[in-house]
């Protein structure tokens, strides 16, 4: 079968990549109302060569896991991929991933099945990560026939509806403007601080964050995967991949 | 299951590896360990207030290290009391002696600020454990001597040497700070005979030669007479003229050391005239250069013993520091600085003594029998110098004899005090003298007041007595002073009384728990920035030497020494003795280099650090030596309350 033949069967979905099957097989199955010790959580970043998906690339895959509400700091995915397009001078200035990084880097094709194999089984965790599951689902879609079905948790809407619930109870100013940005969160709990703009490190920042706030919202009454969910309506801080594919 | 590919793009966790490389114990182990406990450490998250060990109920399956917050350790007790045993921050850890010794916590622990910590699994920390000795040695030696001594060689080597007393001495003195300014002149038609004369009679090694018209034109020194005079038989009588050196080499008083050191060597002579003004000033010499640089204690005591007025004497107090400073890079015990330090002052007090009883006529330096008391006494001087001392006179002084007896010790004493005042300043720390008419008087007054503090023992009182029962007499004393020494022994020691309210005095204070980051934590968990060595250590150390030495009628006064006397009759066993040697040891260590550096850059020098300055090793040190005095004040109470 020729490339081009093989890249649309992909993309209509006739050859999905069978980690995507067990991957489908296994969310289809999932249990919703364990305690959210019990799963297993991907904490993961990405560097991109900019914002829209539709041009931009994914050049840098940072993630880290979770277990038992703890971060497996020696359980890491790192890597850097080729872009099909040249690295625009901009997109340098903001992750600090050199051309020079990434041209001896495979390109994103033959990375992205080792790390659908590492996100196995957990639920996938980010900062403001509906652009990097949009720009991840845009390249398994091509790439491997399908797209990813983990439910996914945003750690700034877990923050927006954390901010509120204090507001609520401390009755602090509401006009009080309030910054989202990873960073300025974590300086506000006083988490110890990573380096930014490198995605591993920033995966591990969030991956902190996100710790942080599973713990504060156990008195929040929080305690199901399907609480963090459908428990919260109101809050809307996470999603499952087919309400947010749709 | 599917199969994990992603090992490949794992990596060693930078954030793990980099903070276990920063502390004790994880710093001293392999680089490969720290890899490898870095890949498995997990990261927990504890909220405020959250208890992570319960005492005795608690499955320890972790060891924790605090990354980032802190916590409390507690301990209650059979009673329900609590006591706070620990406040830990960034780096320290919990759980380790428990998993070694497979039982629950002994403590409970409980997070004080929003905390992570790295857990690492029992069964990696505990094949660590039995792997490395030094690390299972960390969590189950209740006093590290190791660690003390890592301390002490840590804070001998990166300290002292920061000190950089002798370079710029040399460097940074002028030929000002050097020079004598009494020198003669003879006329260059004196004879030899007269020449030598002048130099017998001002004890002096050379001597300028002026023309007619009073132009300086040569020197003379005592070398000139003895290879051009004496060995060649030369006649007495011929002018000075002919065996002075001409013309005088001059060097400007405000020249630095060295220059005038390079301009002997380069001219091969050994006296130099100074020159400010236009005239001469004084005369230096490769005695005086080397005197002045001298850090031989040798050499410093021979100074003061050469001085033949105590102001003379004032510009040898500042060699101390210097001298001590060398004995100490010479690998010298901190204790016996402090020991070198009071033979220094003891040789100052009784040179001074002698000096001041000369000027007064006609009385017999004896009568003084000055007794040093406290610290001078014990022998653990620092570079805050402490001039204590009693006067005790004979009992039965004839009515007159007793006034001039009085009035001649106050004169001596109150010259002995404004002496030491100028030559020290504020540093000077004295707060017992003779000058105090109370201080001085026969030994029956003496006797009074032993009773009535033996009869009477109150806080306030006990204080001030406790600084008399360390006595020690200088050199020369008479036979009074020691009666005093063993009158005094006997009452307090047979004083049930007296010695509980020593002992009670001694138990008063208790020792800080801990450090946290920058501040020390006391018992009840205030926080203090600043540590007073003096009062909350060396103090504590000696009254405990002391108390237990008067119930056992051990009769030595220096601390160390006392100690080592209760573990020879087996007052306090072998293991304890050696871990106080080590604490007292490093503290007075701690108190000497933090003066030398204060006196390094012109400051006062004292007793109380700021814990932000000590290193972490020096912190935990410190700590293991405040639990040291907590057992010794547990074996105080048990034995007096």
């Amino acid at each position: 079968m020729n490339l081009g033949l093989k890249r649309l069967f992909k993309s209509l979905g006739f050859l999905k990549h069978p980690s995507l099957r067990e991957n489908k097989r296994f969310f289809y199955d999932l249990n919703w109302n364990k305690p959210l010790e019990d799963y297993d959580f991907v904490v993961f970043d990405t560097e991109l060569t900019g914002l829209e998906p539709r041009n931009d690339e994914i050049v840098s895959i940072g993630a880290v896991r979770v277990r038992n509400l703890r971060i497996a700091v020696g359980r890491t995915f790192f890597c850097y991929a080729r872009p099909n397009k040249p690295l625009p001078k901009d997109s340098t200035l903001i992750h600090r991933i050199t051309p020079d990084q990434i041209v001896g880097a495979p390109p994103l094709e033959d990375i992205l099945p080792d790390f659908v194999s590492f996100l196995h089984g957990a639920v996938i965790v980010g900062h403001f990560v509906s652009i990097d599951i949009s720009f991840l689902n845009r390249a398994t879609k091509s790439c491997m026939g399908g797209i990813i079905k983990n439910p996914f948790v945003d750690t700034m809407k877990m923050a927006q509806y954390y901010e509120d619930h204090r507001r609520r109870r401390y009755y602090e100013d509401a006009a009080q403007k309030l910054s989202f940005g990873l960073n300025d969160l974590s300086k506000k709990y006083g988490l110890p601080l990573f380096e930014k703009h490198d995605a591993l490190e920033d995966a591990m920042q969030t991956a902190y964050l996100f710790l942080f706030l599973m713990k504060k919202f156990k008195n929040l009454g929080i305690s199901t995967l399907r609480d963090l969910f459908t428990g919260q309506k109101k809050a809307a801080f996470s999603s499952d991949q087919d309400s947010y594919s749709a | 299951m599917m199969t994990d590919n992603s090992a490949g793009y794992a990596v060693t966790p930078k954030v793990a590896f980099q903070f276990l490389r920063r502390f004790s114990p994880f710093k001293e182990l392999d680089i490969s360990i720290n890899e490898e406990l870095a890949k498995e450490i997990e990261v927990e998250f504890y909220p405020k207030g959250t208890t992570i060990f319960r005492q005795e109920l608690t499955d320890i399956t972790h060891f924790h290290v605090i990354q980032k917050g802190s916590v409390q350790v507690y301990l209650r007790s059979e009673n329900d009391t609590y006591s706070l045993r620990n406040i830990g921050g960034e780096g320290e850890t919990f759980g380790g002696s428990c998993l070694i010794r497979n039982q629950k916590p002994d403590v409970t622990v409980e997070t004080l600020e929003d905390t992570f910590c790295f857990l690492i699994p029992r069964t990696l920390f505990l094949r660590i454990i039995s792997e490395n000795i030094s690390f299972e040695k960390f969590f189950l030696a209740e006093f590290q001597k190791d660690r003390i001594s890592e301390a002490y060689i840590e804070t001998r080597n990166e300290r002292i040497r920061s000190v950089g007393m002798k370079r710029l001495d040399y460097f940074t003195s002028r030929v000002s700070d050097v020079i004598r300014p009494n020198f003669q002149v003879v006329r260059s038609d004196s004879s030899i005979r007269e020449t030598g004369e002048i130099m017998a009679k001002f004890r002096i090694g050379s001597l300028l030669v002026k023309d007619g018209s009073s132009n300086i034109v040569g020197i003379v020194t005592k070398k000139d007479l003895r290879s051009k005079v004496v060995s060649c038989g030369m006649d007495y009588s011929l002018p000075v003229s002919t065996i002075m050196s001409s013309p005088v080499k001059t060097i400007p008083v405000q020249a630095r050391l060295f220059e005038a050191t390079l301009l002997m060597v380069k001219e091969q002579i050994s006296h130099l005239a100074a020159v400010g003004d236009s005239s001469i000033l004084g005369i230096i010499t490769t005695h005086d250069i080397m005197v002045h640089q001298a850090a031989s204690p040798i050499i410093l005591f021979r100074e003061i013993q050469a001085q033949e007025s105590p102001e003379s004497m004032n510009s040898l107090f500042k060699k101390i520091p210097m001298v001590i400073k060398n004995l100490m890079e010479e690998g010298a015990k901190a204790s016996h600085c402090t020991n070198v330090i009071t033979l220094f002052h003891d040789r100052i007090f009784i040179r001074a003594l002698k000096l001041f009883a000369a000027r007064s006529s006609g009385s017999s330096l004896s009568i003084l029998a000055p007794i040093l008391v406290g610290k001078a006494a014990r022998m653990e001087q620092t570079f805050v110098p402490v001039y204590d001392y009693i006067a005790v006179y004979g009992d039965e002084p004839k009515a007159d004899s007793t006034d001039t007896t009085e009035i001649y010790l106050e004169r001596l004493a109150s010259q002995l005090n404004d002496f030491f005042g100028s030559c020290f300043g504020e540093n000077l720390r004295s707060k017992i003298s003779a000058a105090n008419p109370r201080w001085r008087g026969p030994l029956e007054v003496w006797s009074k007041y032993i009773d009535d503090w033996t009869s009477n023992p109150i806080p306030p009182e006990i204080r001030i007595a406790k600084n008399f029962l360390d006595t020690r007499s200088l050199p020369g004393a008479n036979n009074i002073a020691r009666s005093f020494l063993n009158l005094f022994f006997e009452k307090i020691s047979s004083s049930v009384k007296f010695m509980k309210g020593l002992a009670e005095d001694f138990l008063s204070v208790k020792p800080p728990v801990s450090f946290f980051r920058e501040a020390i934590v006391e018992a009840d968990g205030t926080e203090i920035n600043k540590l007073d060595l003096e009062s909350r250590l060396a103090e504590p150390f000696a009254d405990f030497a002391r108390l237990m030495c008067f119930r056992h009628g051990i009769t030595e006064t220096n601390t160390l020494a006392r100690l080592k006397s209760l573990t020879r009759l087996k007052v306090i066993n072998e293991d304890l003795c050696s871990e106080v040697l080590a604490a007292h040891e490093f503290q007075t260590q701690l108190v000497l280099i933090n003066q030398l550096r204060a006196l390094d850059v012109g400051a006062a020098p004292g007793y109380v650090i700021d814990p932000a300055d000590l290193s972490e090793l020096e912190k935990r040190t410190l700590k293991d030596t405040f639990g040291v005095l907590v057992k010794l004040q547990a074996i105080v109470a048990e034995k007096f309350l």
